[in-house]
């Protein structure tokens, strides 16, 4: 197949993953006229024990921050939080979430209000404390999944017992505030596909140590989407089998993700959603991500652990995913992800971000930076915020940027 | 009554405070172990029962410390934890002969894993507090106690018995009670002010409550009348993480209002004080079934609170006092009282009272917070 076809692989890609956001917002924007209970959820809630229990709409308003980055109007909604008497210290997704409350609007349109929450720490704890204005605010039934953040290697038994009895207090809640009846099948059904699905993601970030990388980190990004929102559905599966099918059609074809790839980068951080141009000035320069810790947050446990989700332990599957996800893990176990990440996809350089406004994306960031000195990787650090983009200079990051390439430059001419 | 009475047993407390490496290092030097903890999550009662003498690492004032824990955490997280960590690293906490950090916040988990890597105390224990009451929450609570009490035992070479733990938390429960029934008898004209109350609780985190029980027990039996405190003086309840930022050899809010600006602070809801000290264990039966009921869900600490518990907590605290306002002094990038704050202030205005919000930081200029203060208590008083 020729390069153009290629190509239109990678659009096609592009153009299926807008059709589902676009259904995705659709069938939250209209559960109350089709008479649907709305659920919002935050980062690291549990789609699938949601649809576990009925076809209800989710709603999670973080992904309209990064939306609301992306098309400028993310200011506004920090500037609403602002007024409201929150810090701009504060996660700027919260923030923006809040802008979005009070504002009455998300970038779609009015935003749809929830029936339940649901807030899990899994993540963070900033989205815990984050969201409790908000589920004041609403008056609606709320339930909160606590965490436990792993500092040992496995996490014991009665610590798996546990987080399984909170997903199934969270089924109780859920049955008795919106209806439904939690089907255990169905649950395992869901994780079926969820495990089919983490394999295609599995095989499109082994691709990415190819050289040249052939897989576009601004799309891999974007397919967090996915990750995030709808983990257990054919919408995702139909997605990353696409995807994988372009990124196998590239790799035959020797197609990388820049036209040549001079410079494989990591990136550390959440994407500067306001900024994701980077991504294109980086591949212009021959410098292409292929590895981030963003869009690999459950997949770290998949791969550097070896968790595989078991359909026919739908809950604990559920409780290991986040016992070993990015977010979940000690510094210590982090570091050593790290350093096998840059030996195995065989980075030149990483770009960290210190982002004032996320603590947990900022553990550990100065030992992280130490230990890829050792290891002979240079970092170029980039102070910004994810979806604030206030005091952000695009011109200033692209001038640290050319002069981080022409480090890794010469460090290639003294090889 | 002066505070003449009062004051050579309350330089006791400071002296301790001041000398607390010196007195944990001689405590050991007898034989014991010294355990670092940090906030009020930690069932303390249980590493007691061990034989061994908790303490708080608390934060030092001093700039050599802020500046070698800047050089691993950036400068977005408290000073609490930049101090905290850049005494484990220059050596002030290498007597410890372990540490029990709990998840009371996202910066207290890079608190914990940096010092894990990088201070390596021999012993390391992470612990998780809940929120919730639920069965699978006690059971967790349950579990892990019994964890943490299996290492500790593996650590000392001894087995700890339910009687060392009854008697440990008797001490504990003792200590809460002698803060508890000082606290009331400074609001009925025992002769402390705000600064010296607090120099008398700081104390009580690093030195053995045995100890801090001795002195306070000497405390209390100074004799002195119960008087009414003229009604002009403007009431105001302090609300407060760090007392490390509120009184130093540089400051003391307490002094300030108290004794610059004339002003009578009613209540407080210090973090490392009334909220490390309100809570009494009920220990009928098994007394580690009572450590699980007395910790789940109970401490008051943002993180690890509701936002309905800590509005309730606040504003009625500040109700019961008859404050007119209150001062709420909380560490800079203390991101998850921040999330609380907005409605906290809400709540309160609602009530009728004024709000006076300091972010506070190690660094921060002393004069303007004298005049922040000052413009506060005047207008209390129009």
């Amino acid at each position: 197949m020729d390069r153009q076809t290629s190509d239109s692989q990678m659009t096609n890609v592009v153009e299926l993953r807008r059709k589902h956001v676009r259904q995705f917002y659709e069938q939250a924007s209209t559960a109350h006229k089709q008479g649907i209970p709305l659920v919002w959820i935050c980062a690291g809630s549990h789609d699938e024990v949601i649809h576990s229990v009925g076809a209800f709409p989710t709603f999670r308003p973080a992904s309209q921050a990064a939306v609301a980055a992306r098309r400028g109007t993310s200011l506004h909604y920090c500037d609403v939080a602002h007024e409201h008497g929150y810090s701009s210290d504060l996660c700027s997704y919260v923030r923006n979430i809040i802008g979005m409350v009070f504002d009455g609007k998300d970038p779609y349109g009015p935003i749809p209000r929830p029936d339940l929450i649901i807030i899990d720490s899994a993540i963070c704890d900033a989205v815990c404390k984050g969201w409790e204005p908000i589920a004041a605010y609403y008056g609606v039934p709320t339930f909160r999944v606590e965490s436990q953040i792993r500092f040992i290697d496995n996490p014991q038994k009665y610590i798996m017992e546990w987080k399984v009895a909170e997903l199934m207090d969270e089924v109780r809640f859920l049955e008795t505030n919106i209806g439904g009846k939690f089907e255990f099948d169905r649950l395992k059904a869901l994780m079926a596909l969820e495990a089919r699905t983490c394999e295609l993601i599995g095989k499109i970030q082994e691709y990415r140590k190819h050289i040249p990388c052939p897989v576009d980190p601004n799309e891999m990004s974007s397919s967090v989407f996915y990750q995030a929102n709808l983990p257990a559905t054919e919408m995702a599966f139909e997605y990353f089998t696409a995807f994988l099918k372009a990124v196998e059609q590239n790799t035959r074809q020797g197609k990388g993700a820049a036209t040549e790839e001079r410079y494989r980068l990591l990136y550390d951080g959440i994407p500067i959603w306001y900024d994701l141009d980077l991504y294109e000035y980086l591949k212009e320069r021959g410098a292409v991500i292929v590895w981030e810790t963003y869009s690999n947050l459950e997949w770290m446990g998949y791969y550097f652990d070896g968790i595989r989700i078991n359909p026919s332990k739908p809950l604990e599957s559920l409780a290991m995913k986040y016992f070993y996800g990015h977010n979940y893990v000690s510094l210590r176990v982090n570091l050593e992800r790290f350093r096998r990440a840059v030996a195995e996809w065989k980075c030149d350089g990483v770009i960290q971000l210190h982002n004032k406004s996320c603590k947990v994306y900022d553990l550990g960031s100065v030992m992280k930076a130490r230990m890829f000195r050792e290891l002979g990787v240079p970092t170029l650090v980039i102070d910004a915020d994810h979806c604030d983009p206030s005091g952000y200079d695009p011109g200033f990051t692209r001038n640290m940027i050319d002069s981080f390439l022409e480090i890794l430059e010469g460090k290639k001419g003294n090889k | 009554m002066s505070r003449d009475s009062t004051a050579p047993i309350v330089k006791q407390f400071d002296i301790l405070w001041n000398s607390r490496h010196e007195l944990a290092k001689q405590v050991q030097a007898e034989g014991k172990k010294i355990f670092g903890c940090i906030y009020s999550h930690v069932p303390e009662e249980l590493i007691h029962a061990a034989g061994i003498i908790p303490i708080q690492i608390v934060e030092s004032n001093e700039d050599t410390d802020y500046a070698k824990g800047s050089q691993e955490i950036d400068i977005y997280h408290c000073d609490f934890v930049r101090s905290c960590l850049g005494q484990g690293l220059n050596g002030t906490y290498q007597y410890l002969d372990g540490v029990v950090f709990a998840h009371s916040c996202e910066t207290m988990r890079i608190l914990g894993s940096l010092w894990e890597l990088l201070v390596q105390t021999p012993f390391f224990f992470w612990y998780t507090p809940l929120i919730k009451k639920t069965e699978a929450a006690r059971q967790f609570y349950r579990e892990q106690l019994r964890e943490l009490k299996s290492r500790l035992e593996e650590f000392c070479g001894h087995g700890i018995s339910d009687e060392a733990l009854r008697v440990s938390i008797e001490i504990y429960n003792e200590n809460k009670s002698l803060i508890n029934r000082l606290y009331r008898l400074k609001q009925v004209g025992l002769p402390l002010d705000a600064h010296d109350y607090c120099v008398i609780v700081r104390a009580g985190l690093v030195i053995s409550k045995e100890h801090h029980n001795r002195l306070l027990r000497k405390l209390l039996e100074v004799d002195f009348s119960p008087y009414e405190e003229p009604s002009t003086k403007p009431r105001i309840m302090l609300s407060y993480f760090n007392f490390e930022h509120c009184m130093s050899d540089k400051l003391s809010i307490g002094k300030i209002l108290e004794e610059e600006l004339g002003a009578r602070i009613v209540a407080d809801d210090l973090a490392s004080g009334r909220r490390y000290f309100s809570r009494p264990i009920d220990i009928q039966g098994d007394p580690m079934e009572a450590l699980v009921e007395g910790y789940l869900g109970s401490v008051p600490i943002s993180f690890k609170q509701t936002l309905e518990d800590e509005i309730t907590r606040i504003s009625s605290e500040a109700v019961q006092s008859k404050a007119k306002g209150v001062i709420i002094l909380f560490p800079k990038y203390c991101t998850d009282f921040m999330y609380q704050l907005p409605s906290i202030e809400s709540k309160l205005r609602r009530l009728g009272m004024r709000t006076l919000v300091i972010e506070t930081t190690e660094q921060m200029p002393i004069g303007q917070l004298r005049t922040r203060l000052g413009a506060f208590v005047e207008a209390l008083t129009k």
